[in-house]
């Protein structure tokens, strides 16, 4: 099964301390604004980035980013 | 330290090992996967962490405070003179921290930091001209890894080129720098007073003739509108994290490529994996940590954590050395360098808030400094016996206090 859209992103935009962790790992998904910032491109992204956003997960120092539980 | 202190360990920092091996006994820490309690030389006993996960664990903790040399007695191996400033992030928490520090990331943020290669380029090529015209030999910490990053940082906050000098001259008696400074304990006060002076003038400067500069921009706060006195404090705070450490890491990593030919071969053989060959070396040598000094967190409450008490009052201090060679993330011989590692996520930039403002910076600039010695001097070689260096114990960690080399 494709999934597409299966897995929903939340930010807690508050915490982002602008390391840039997220970019790194999932170009795709995030993306930082002027002041480092976390932004996000894609909010539900295929199936397909999740490897690359589990490792934005692991990576982010901040805890920002997760996965909606449902 | 409270009375059942006295039975309390010292911590085994081993003074003078090769270059390639640790200062702190890593493996042993890792086997012993708990909290370990260390009596430090000045007397303050502190909880070293010997794991990735508590590493990860105490410094997201937000009932750890960082607080850093601030006259009260922390765990240190050599205690550092830098005096309250204002504006200066390593000491503050919770969202006054996290607001002070957003108004610099953006000029430090990976994707601002790209385009600053051609800048790192030319300062680089700058200093190996230089160090080419001082003549083989030569000490290539002092004429080639010490003034690049202090120039690169004058650069993004906005120094004018007339004070670029004096501004890498003070940078060079704060906390680290050069073994002059040991014989003269006041340098490193007078340094910081003249980087006060220096600064106090460019932000005055700024404030009149705005520049597409940081300073300009922290001029120009809001949110929280920043006083000359915590622009200061900030701009200081950025010199002192970004300068020794940088210096110190790319003087390693080239002494380790001195070191072994082997692997200085395969670094060289293969530009496009440079980036990763940087992040073993890294993650190989966290010289902060593994000098003892490092992250100190002050614990605001009683902790219990993992079975260990960490009383209200007491220091915890995270150690990224022991970190980086635990198994559980990094499982093939961790203590051994290995450049063909698959690049793991390694904690020598810190991890929580805290974590390292500069780190994309950094290897922006080691990614560049580390190549091109060897490319300018493919016959470069040390002068003396590698068990020779003599070495200089700073609050930054460790470093040969000279690497002296040739090329003829
Ligand atoms: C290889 C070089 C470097 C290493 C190993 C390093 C390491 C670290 C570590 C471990 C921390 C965390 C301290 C803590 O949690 O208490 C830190 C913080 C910091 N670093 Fe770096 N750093 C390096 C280069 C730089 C550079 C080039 C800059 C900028 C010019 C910089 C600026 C900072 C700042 C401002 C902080 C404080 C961040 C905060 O408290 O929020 N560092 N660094
Ligand atoms: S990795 Fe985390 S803290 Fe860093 S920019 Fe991304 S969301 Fe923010």
């Amino acid at each position: 099964m494709s999934d597409v859209g299966a897995m929903r992103i939340l930010l807690d935009v508050d915490k982002c301390i602008a390391v840039g962790q997220c970019l790194l790992a999932a170009p795709k998904v995030f993306d930082l604004d002027d002041s480092g910032i976390v932004v996000l491109l894609d909010s539900m992204p295929p199936e397909s980035e999740r490897p690359a956003v589990m490792n934005a997960i692991t990576r982010c120092p901040a805890d920002v980013i997760s996965l909606a539980q449902d | 330290m409270t009375m059942h202190d006295v039975d309390v360990k010292p911590i085994p920092i081993r003074k003078n090992p090769g270059r390639l091996e640790t200062r702190l006994p890593l493996e042993e820490m890792n086997r012993s996967g708990t909290l370990m309690k260390f009596m430090y030389p000045n007397g303050v006993p502190g909880y070293m962490t010997t794991t990735a996960d508590h590493f990860r664990r105490i410094l997201s903790d937000p009932r750890f405070h960082a607080k850093r040399f601030l006259g009260e007695p922390q765990p240190t191996p050599v205690s550092v003179a830098v005096p309250d400033m204002p504006g200066f992030i390593p000491s503050m928490n919770g969202p006054d921290h996290l607001a002070v520090r957003r108004l610099a990331a953006g000029d430090f943020s990976v994707k601002h930091i790209r385009d600053l290669g051609a800048k790192i380029e030319q300062v680089v090529d700058k200093y190996l001209d230089e160090t080419e015209a001082m003549g083989s030999p030569v000490d290539l910490f002092a004429s080639y890894c010490l003034p690049i990053p202090s120039e690169v940082i004058a650069w993004i906050l906005g120094v004018p080129t007339t004070h670029t000098q004096e501004f890498q001259m003070a940078a060079r008696y704060t906390i680290g720098g050069l073994p002059e400074k040991l014989t003269d304990p006041e340098a490193p006060a007078r340094a910081i007073k003249t980087l006060h002076e220096l600064l106090a003038d460019v932000i005055t400067l700024k404030r009149k003739d705005p520049q597409d500069d940081l300073i300009t921009r922290l001029t120009k706060a809001t949110d929280p509108v920043l006083s000359d006195e915590e622009i200061w404090g900030l701009c200081t705070n950025l010199l002192l994290a970004g300068h020794e450490t940088t210096s110190t890491n790319a003087a390693y990593q080239i002494a380790i490529l001195l070191d072994r030919p082997d692997v200085k071969a395969e670094f060289l053989a293969d530009p496009d994996r440079i980036p990763d060959f940087i992040e073993e070396l890294l993650r190989f040598k966290a010289i902060l940590t593994d000098s003892g000094a490092g992250i100190p967190r002050l614990a605001t409450e009683d902790v219990e954590f993992d079975g260990v008490l960490i009383e209200k009052g007491e220091w915890v201090m995270p150690c990224a050395a022991a970190a980086n060679v635990d198994a559980s993330v990094c499982p093939h011989s961790p203590t051994e360098l290995d450049l063909d590692r698959t690049p793991f996520p390694h904690l020598t930039f810190g991890f929580g808030a805290h974590t390292c403002l500069g780190q994309h910076l950094a290897r922006a600039e080691l990614k560049v400094i580390v190549p091109k010695i060897f490319e300018r001097f493919p016959n470069l070689a040390s002068e003396m016996a590698v068990d020779d260096l003599p070495w200089l114990e700073s609050g930054f960690g460790y470093r040969m206090a000279e690497l002296p080399v040739r090329w003829k």
